[in-house]
């Protein structure tokens, strides 16, 4: 499973918006099809250019804006999608997957705690799969980030990455994701070793991957790129059709 | 925008409980073609607006909303919005104007209603308080300055904490709080307004476009249009609330109106 991210512009509401929502709608579905396009197996869209991130919650005006680019994807593209809602919005992820009918959401601090840019992250699978039901959102599955990027987790320094694992399949998790230390950066490829071992559910490489490292990784069950479907490897570049098919002819190789 | 018509009317579409709210049944991919074919109807018929409402929601949260409510309507409003081409409004009740304009921001909508945007009034859901300092400082936030805010005056389903005069409400509704349009309703859904009241509204409200909310039918109607610049309609327009609309009930309401005007 190869998921593409689509980084949506700016929203409404946040530091970075440039007054053009509607071209924001627009580029985020030419992404999503040239992703689909040129062989990636799933569509993972976020609003990654939100920055500062709120945590946890979001107002009406990001939940609104992501819901009507996901129709939209959903209506030119026929893969999977799922979403995922900065930082750590899992209920917004969630109705907004519902809504749209995705098939997952990527969600940050599903199980234990950590430290991370937007300040303390604590599990939320108890309130979040709940909420699922309630909405009947059963259908809806859950790709739990352990130990994620651009955090601390020296609150959790005595629970190894197989534990954590271990904690989100419990849980309730369908898939696990491994990362680097911060967007772009590479997993460890021990970790994904250990980390197989110990768990049924699917395991994912959510950062680093590149057409010269896919190979460090086929124990892997799926990988969700970014940066390296960009110009340069960097993800706030634009997306480049080359290095797409790139990466995705390295990763099928596997 | 709002329509060009002298004398437009807004059909309502009354969203039928949406997942999260008790009365859901499941079927979310149901809600869609039903809410399509109401505004199907209601084009056909020859309204000059749509304007969305999670009606089905009882009982309604009194402010705030919760996200899934936002992104179900959110991708209504926006289908709505791209099959019909007409203007759209959106109305989140009970009192979330904040959620009704990121709603009308992402789907391309062209104004909302909030029921109590000054002062405080008790509802069926409690004291509500208005919002107008924070709803207009959103719209500013995020670039939604062109969505117009219609705001009820002394709306249906709620009484007055204080002695206040009806044309006080009206001055702080517009003047001090910024309304786009006055909106007068009866006691109830369905239920008709108190003409007496419509006729001081609109005295005060100068040039500011004043709406009748509630009970307009193909009876009263010749009687209301004078004194108003337009009207929502919803309940007359179905056998029974949770009915769809009745294409020729449209029609029939369409009609009235219009010959009103010839007059």
């Amino acid at each position: 499973m190869i998921w593409g991210m689509v980084h949506v512009g700016p929203l409404p509401g946040t530091p970075r918006y440039e007054n053009n929502f509607e071209t924001i709608v627009e580029k985020a579905v030419t992404e999503a099809k040239l992703l689909e396009k040129h062989g990636c197996s799933g569509i993972l869209f976020e609003n990654m250019h939100d920055v500062p991130y709120l945590k946890t919650f979001v107002g009406p005006e990001i939940t609104a804006a992501m819901a009507v680019i996901g129709a939209e994807i959903r209506k030119e593209t026929g893969i999977p999608l799922g979403v995922q809602i900065l930082a750590g919005a899992n209920r917004a992820a969630l109705s907004v997957a519902h809504a749209v009918g995705a098939d997952w959401i990527r969600a940050e601090g599903f199980v234990f705690s950590h430290i991370a840019d937007e300040g303390m992250i604590e599990a939320c699978a108890g309130d979040l799969l709940r909420f699922r039901k309630e909405l009947g959102a059963n259908n809806v599955k859950i790709m739990a980030d352990i130990k994620k990027k651009h955090s601390s987790h020296a609150l959790t320094s005595d629970v190894d990455i197989v534990e954590t694992a271990k904690a989100a399949e419990f849980f309730g998790a369908d898939a696990v994701i491994l990362t680097g230390a911060s967007t772009g950066q590479k997993a460890s490829v021990e970790e994904l070793a250990k980390v197989k071992k110990a768990v049924s559910v699917p395991v994912l490489i959510g950062s680093g991957v590149t057409p010269q490292n896919a190979r460090d990784y086929a124990l892997a069950d799926g990988f969700i790129v970014g940066s390296s479907l960009k110009v340069g490897g960097d993800w706030r570049n634009e997306l480049s059709s080359d290095a797409v098919s790139q990466i995705v002819e390295a990763i099928q190789l596997l | 925008m709002i329509p060009k018509n002298p004398k437009p009317m807004i059909g309502m579409l009354h969203a039928p409980a949406l997942a999260g709210s008790p009365s859901y049944q499941g079927g979310w991919n149901k809600v869609l073609p039903f809410i399509l074919k109401d505004a199907e109807s209601l084009t056909r018929g020859g309204v000059d607006a749509l304007m969305i409402e999670n009606y089905g929601d009882l009982p309604f949260f009194p402010d705030c909303v919760p996200p899934e409510t936002v992104a179900q309507l959110a991708v209504l409003a926006r289908t709505v919005k791209k099959t019909f081409k007409l203007p759209l409004g959106i109305n989140v009740l009970r009192n979330d104007g904040s959620a009704a304009l990121a709603i009308a921001k992402a789907s391309g909508a062209d104004f909302i209603r909030v029921n109590i945007l000054t002062g405080a009034r008790l509802t069926d859901q409690g004291i509500i308080q208005g919002k107008a300092h924070e709803l207009m400082r959103f719209r500013k936030k995020i670039d939604a300055s062109h969505i117009q805010v219609f705001a009820d005056v002394a709306v249906k389903y709620s009484s007055s904490l204080s002695e206040r005069t009806l044309e006080a409400e009206v001055e702080e509704t517009l003047h001090r709080s910024g309304a786009d349009g006055l909106i007068v309703s009866g006691a109830g859904t369905g239920k008709p307004v108190d003409l007496e009241r419509l006729k001081t509204v609109k005295k005060m409200a100068s040039s500011t476009p004043v709406w009748i909310g509630s009970g307009v039918t193909v009876e009263n109607i010749d009687e209301l249009s004078p004194f108003a610049d337009g009207f929502i309609v919803g309940s007359s327009l179905k056998p029974s609330l949770e009915a769809p609309i009745e294409e020729q009930r449209v029609k029939k309401l369409v009609e009235r109106l219009r010959r009103g005007r010839l007059i």
